[in-house]
C-alpha cells in the first residue's frame, strides 16, 4: 500500500537526503533580501514613500560631500548581482557636463534607510538626540500635515567605491537597529539619521530628518545648487536650496542620465544636530516649509 | 518551533533578530522551494521574496506560535506564482547538473545516486498541488491542519492530494519492480500501469 510505514519513511528520508545535497549562497541570499527589504523593491506606497525619504537622507549628504549612492540605486544593483561587472558609473565634471568613470574611482556616500514602528523615546535613545515627530503638524499658514511612517537609517560620511558598500552593506543596514554593528563601522564615520514623512489633505509631502552629526556644507559634483535664500527656523540660521542632481533611469548610476531633477531642501543645525526638511512635493513654497519646520522645532522641546 | 520572544523582536523591526529567524529558516526553505519548483535557481528567488514579504508583514502575524504555517503560506504562494511565471521559459538545469556532479563523487554510491534520481522524477511528475502537499508533509513535518492552513483550503482536500500524489509516487518509484525486488520491498504487489496500487482496474 502507498501508505504504508515503510513507503512514507521512504519519502521522508529521500527528501531529506535530496535537501542535504543542496548547497546555498546564504550570505548573499540574505544581503539581497536586506536589499528588498530596504527598498530595492518599492511596490506599494508605502515603499515608495520610503523611497522618497531616503532621498531626503541622501540629499543631506549631497550637500555635504561626494555624489552620493542613492540607496535605491545601488540596491537595485545589488540585487541584480550585477555588483562585480560594473566598470564605470555617470557623474557629471567641474564643468557640469555628464562623464563616465571607472566604478572603482567613484566614490559614494551611501545611507540605508529602513521603515520603522519604534517609539520617539527609543529613536531619541539611539541617536543621543531628543527627537520628537508629532502626529500633526498644524502651522498657522497651511492645512494640517498628518505624519505617515517614520524612517530610521545610518549613513557614512567616508566614501566608499562600489566594491566596498557590496562587502558592508549588510553591516550598515545592521547598524541601523544594532549598536555593535554601528560602532564596527567607526573607520567610515557613520551617522544616525531617523525621518518623518509628512502629508496634508491635498497630498503633499515634506519629509523631515535629523541626523546625529554636524553636515557641513559641501557641494559635490554632480550635483549644482539653482538657487539659495536665507532663513530662519526657531530663532535658528537656515538655508532654503534648490538642488540640481542627475536623474538615472531607475536611479541606475550606471545608466546614461535622462536630464537633471531638482528639488528643495531647508536645512539648519541646533548644538550637535543638523536637520533637514525635503519638500517631496514641487507645490510646496519656503514659507509653507518654514512654517512647518517652526512647529517641528518647537516639538523637540 | 521558532522562539515567541524573536517573532515579536522581529515584529519591532529589529534586522539583528530577522537574521537570527533567517539563520534558523533559510536552509529549510529553500530547500523546500528547491523541491516545489524543481530548480535551484528559482528556488533562492522564492525564497528571497518570500523573506521580504515576511519582514514586510510579520507585524501582522497575532500569533507567534503559528509562524510556521504563516510563513510556509507565504512561500508556497511566492513559490506558485513564479513557478508558474517560468512554465513558459526555457529551463536552465541546474539541477540536474548538481546531482550529476554528486553522483560522480567517490564518495557518493551509485545506489544512493540511482535512488535519488528516480525519487526527484517521480516529484517532478507530480502536479504543483501534489508535489506541494508532499514537501510539506513529508519534508516540513507539517499536520494535515497546518498544510490546510498554508494553502487556504480544506484539510479533507489536504488528505485527498496526499492520497493521490502517495499512489503516483507509489507508481513511479515501484512500478517497474520485478516481483523479487517488490518482496525485498516489503511491498504488497506488483503495480502496472492503468492498474492502481490495490491491484483494481483504474
Amino acid at each position: 500500500m502507498a501508505n504504508t510505514p515503510e513507503f512514507e519513511s521512504r519519502i521522508r528520508m529521500e527528501l531529506l537526503n535530496e535537501a542535504n545535497k543542496m548547497n546555498w549562497p546564504e550570505e548573499l541570499l540574505f544581503n539581497r533580501i536586506l536589499v528588498g527589504i530596504a527598498g530595492a523593491k518599492t511596490r506599494n506606497r508605502k515603499a515608495r514613500y520610503f523611497k522618497r525619504l531616503a532621498v531626503a537622507a541622501a540629499l543631506a549628504v549631497l550637500l555635504c560631500a561626494g555624489p552620493v549612492l542613492i540607496f535605491s540605486a545601488d540596491a537595485r544593483i545589488v540585487a541584480a548581482g550585477a555588483i562585480q561587472a560594473i566598470e564605470t558609473v555617470f557623474t557629471t565634471n567641474k564643468s557640469g557636463q555628464i562623464v563616465q568613470k571607472p566604478a572603482n574611482t567613484a566614490f559614494y556616500e551611501p545611507a540605508n534607510v529602513i521603515t520603522t514602528h519604534q517609539s520617539d523615546a527609543e529613536l531619541s535613545k539611539k541617536m543621543g538626540v531628543q527627537v520628537c515627530f508629532p502626529k500633526t503638524l498644524a502651522a498657522d499658514i497651511a492645512v494640517d500635515f498628518v505624519i505617515q511612517y517614520k524612517a530610521d537609517g545610518v549613513g557614512l560620511t567616508k566614501p566608499i567605491d562600489y566594491q566596498s558598500y557590496q562587502n558592508i552593506f549588510s553591516q550598515i543596514t545592521a547598524a541601523i537597529t544594532d549598536q555593535h554593528a554601528f560602532n564596527s563601522l567607526w573607520q567610515y564615520r557613520p551617522f544616525r539619521t531617523v525621518g518623518g514623512m509628512y502629508e496634508d489633505q491635498q497630498g503633499r509631502k515634506a519629509g523631515f530628518c535629523v541626523y546625529n552629526k554636524l553636515i557641513p556644507l559641501y557641494i559635490p559634483e554632480g550635483v549644482s545648487v539653482t538657487d539659495t535664500v536665507q532663513t530662519k527656523v526657531a530663532g535658528y540660521n537656515a538655508q532654503w536650496f534648490g538642488i540640481s542632481y542627475l536623474n538615472y533611469p531607475n536611479d541606475d548610476l550606471t545608466r546614461k542620465p535622462t536630464g537633471m531633477k531638482t528639488v528643495h531642501v531647508l536645512l539648519w543645525s541646533s548644538g550637535n544636530t543638523t536637520y533637514e526638511v525635503l519638500a517631496v512635493s514641487p507645490n510646496l513654497s519656503m514659507k509653507e516649509v518654514v512654517s512647518l519646520a517652526d512647529v517641528f522645532m518647537k516639538a523637540q522641546g | 518551533m521558532v522562539n515567541s520572544d524573536l517573532i515579536k523582536r522581529c515584529q519591532q523591526g529589529d534586522l539583528h533578530s530577522f537574521s537570527e529567524l533567517y539563520a534558523l529558516y533559510s536552509k529549510k526553505a529553500l530547500a523546500t522551494a528547491a523541491l516545489i519548483s524543481g530548480s535551484r535557481g528559482i528556488a533562492q528567488d522564492i525564497v528571497q521574496e518570500a523573506f521580504i514579504q515576511c519582514f514586510d508583514r510579520i507585524k501582522d502575524l497575532h500569533d507567534p506560535e503559528r509562524f510556521d504555517p504563516w510563513f510556509y503560506r507565504i512561500l508556497v504562494r511566492t513559490g506558485w506564482g513564479m513557478v508558474k511565471k517560468q512554465a513558459h521559459a526555457v529551463p536552465v538545469d541546474d539541477d540536474r547538473m548538481d546531482t550529476l556532479i554528486t553522483a560522480t563523487d567517490p564518495h557518493s554510491g551509485l545506489d544512493d545516486y540511482e535512488t535519488s534520481l528516480t525519487v526527484r522524477e517521480a516529484l517532478e511528475k507530480l502536479s504543483l498541488p501534489l508535489k506541494t502537499v508532499v514537501v510539506l508533509h513529508y519534508f516540513n513535518d507539517l499536520s494535515i491542519k497546518d498544510i490546510a492552513g498554508v494553502l487556504g483550503c480544506f484539510q479533507g482536500t489536504v488528505k485527498s492530494r496526499l492520497h493521490h500524489a502517495r499512489r503516483e509516487l507509489f507508481y513511479e518509484l515501484y512500478g517497474d519492480f520485478d516481483e523479487d525486488e517488490r518482496q525485498e520491498t516489503g511491498l504488497p504487489m506488483r503495480i502496472e500501469k492503468g492498474v492502481d496500487i490495490d491491484g483494481k482496474h483504474a
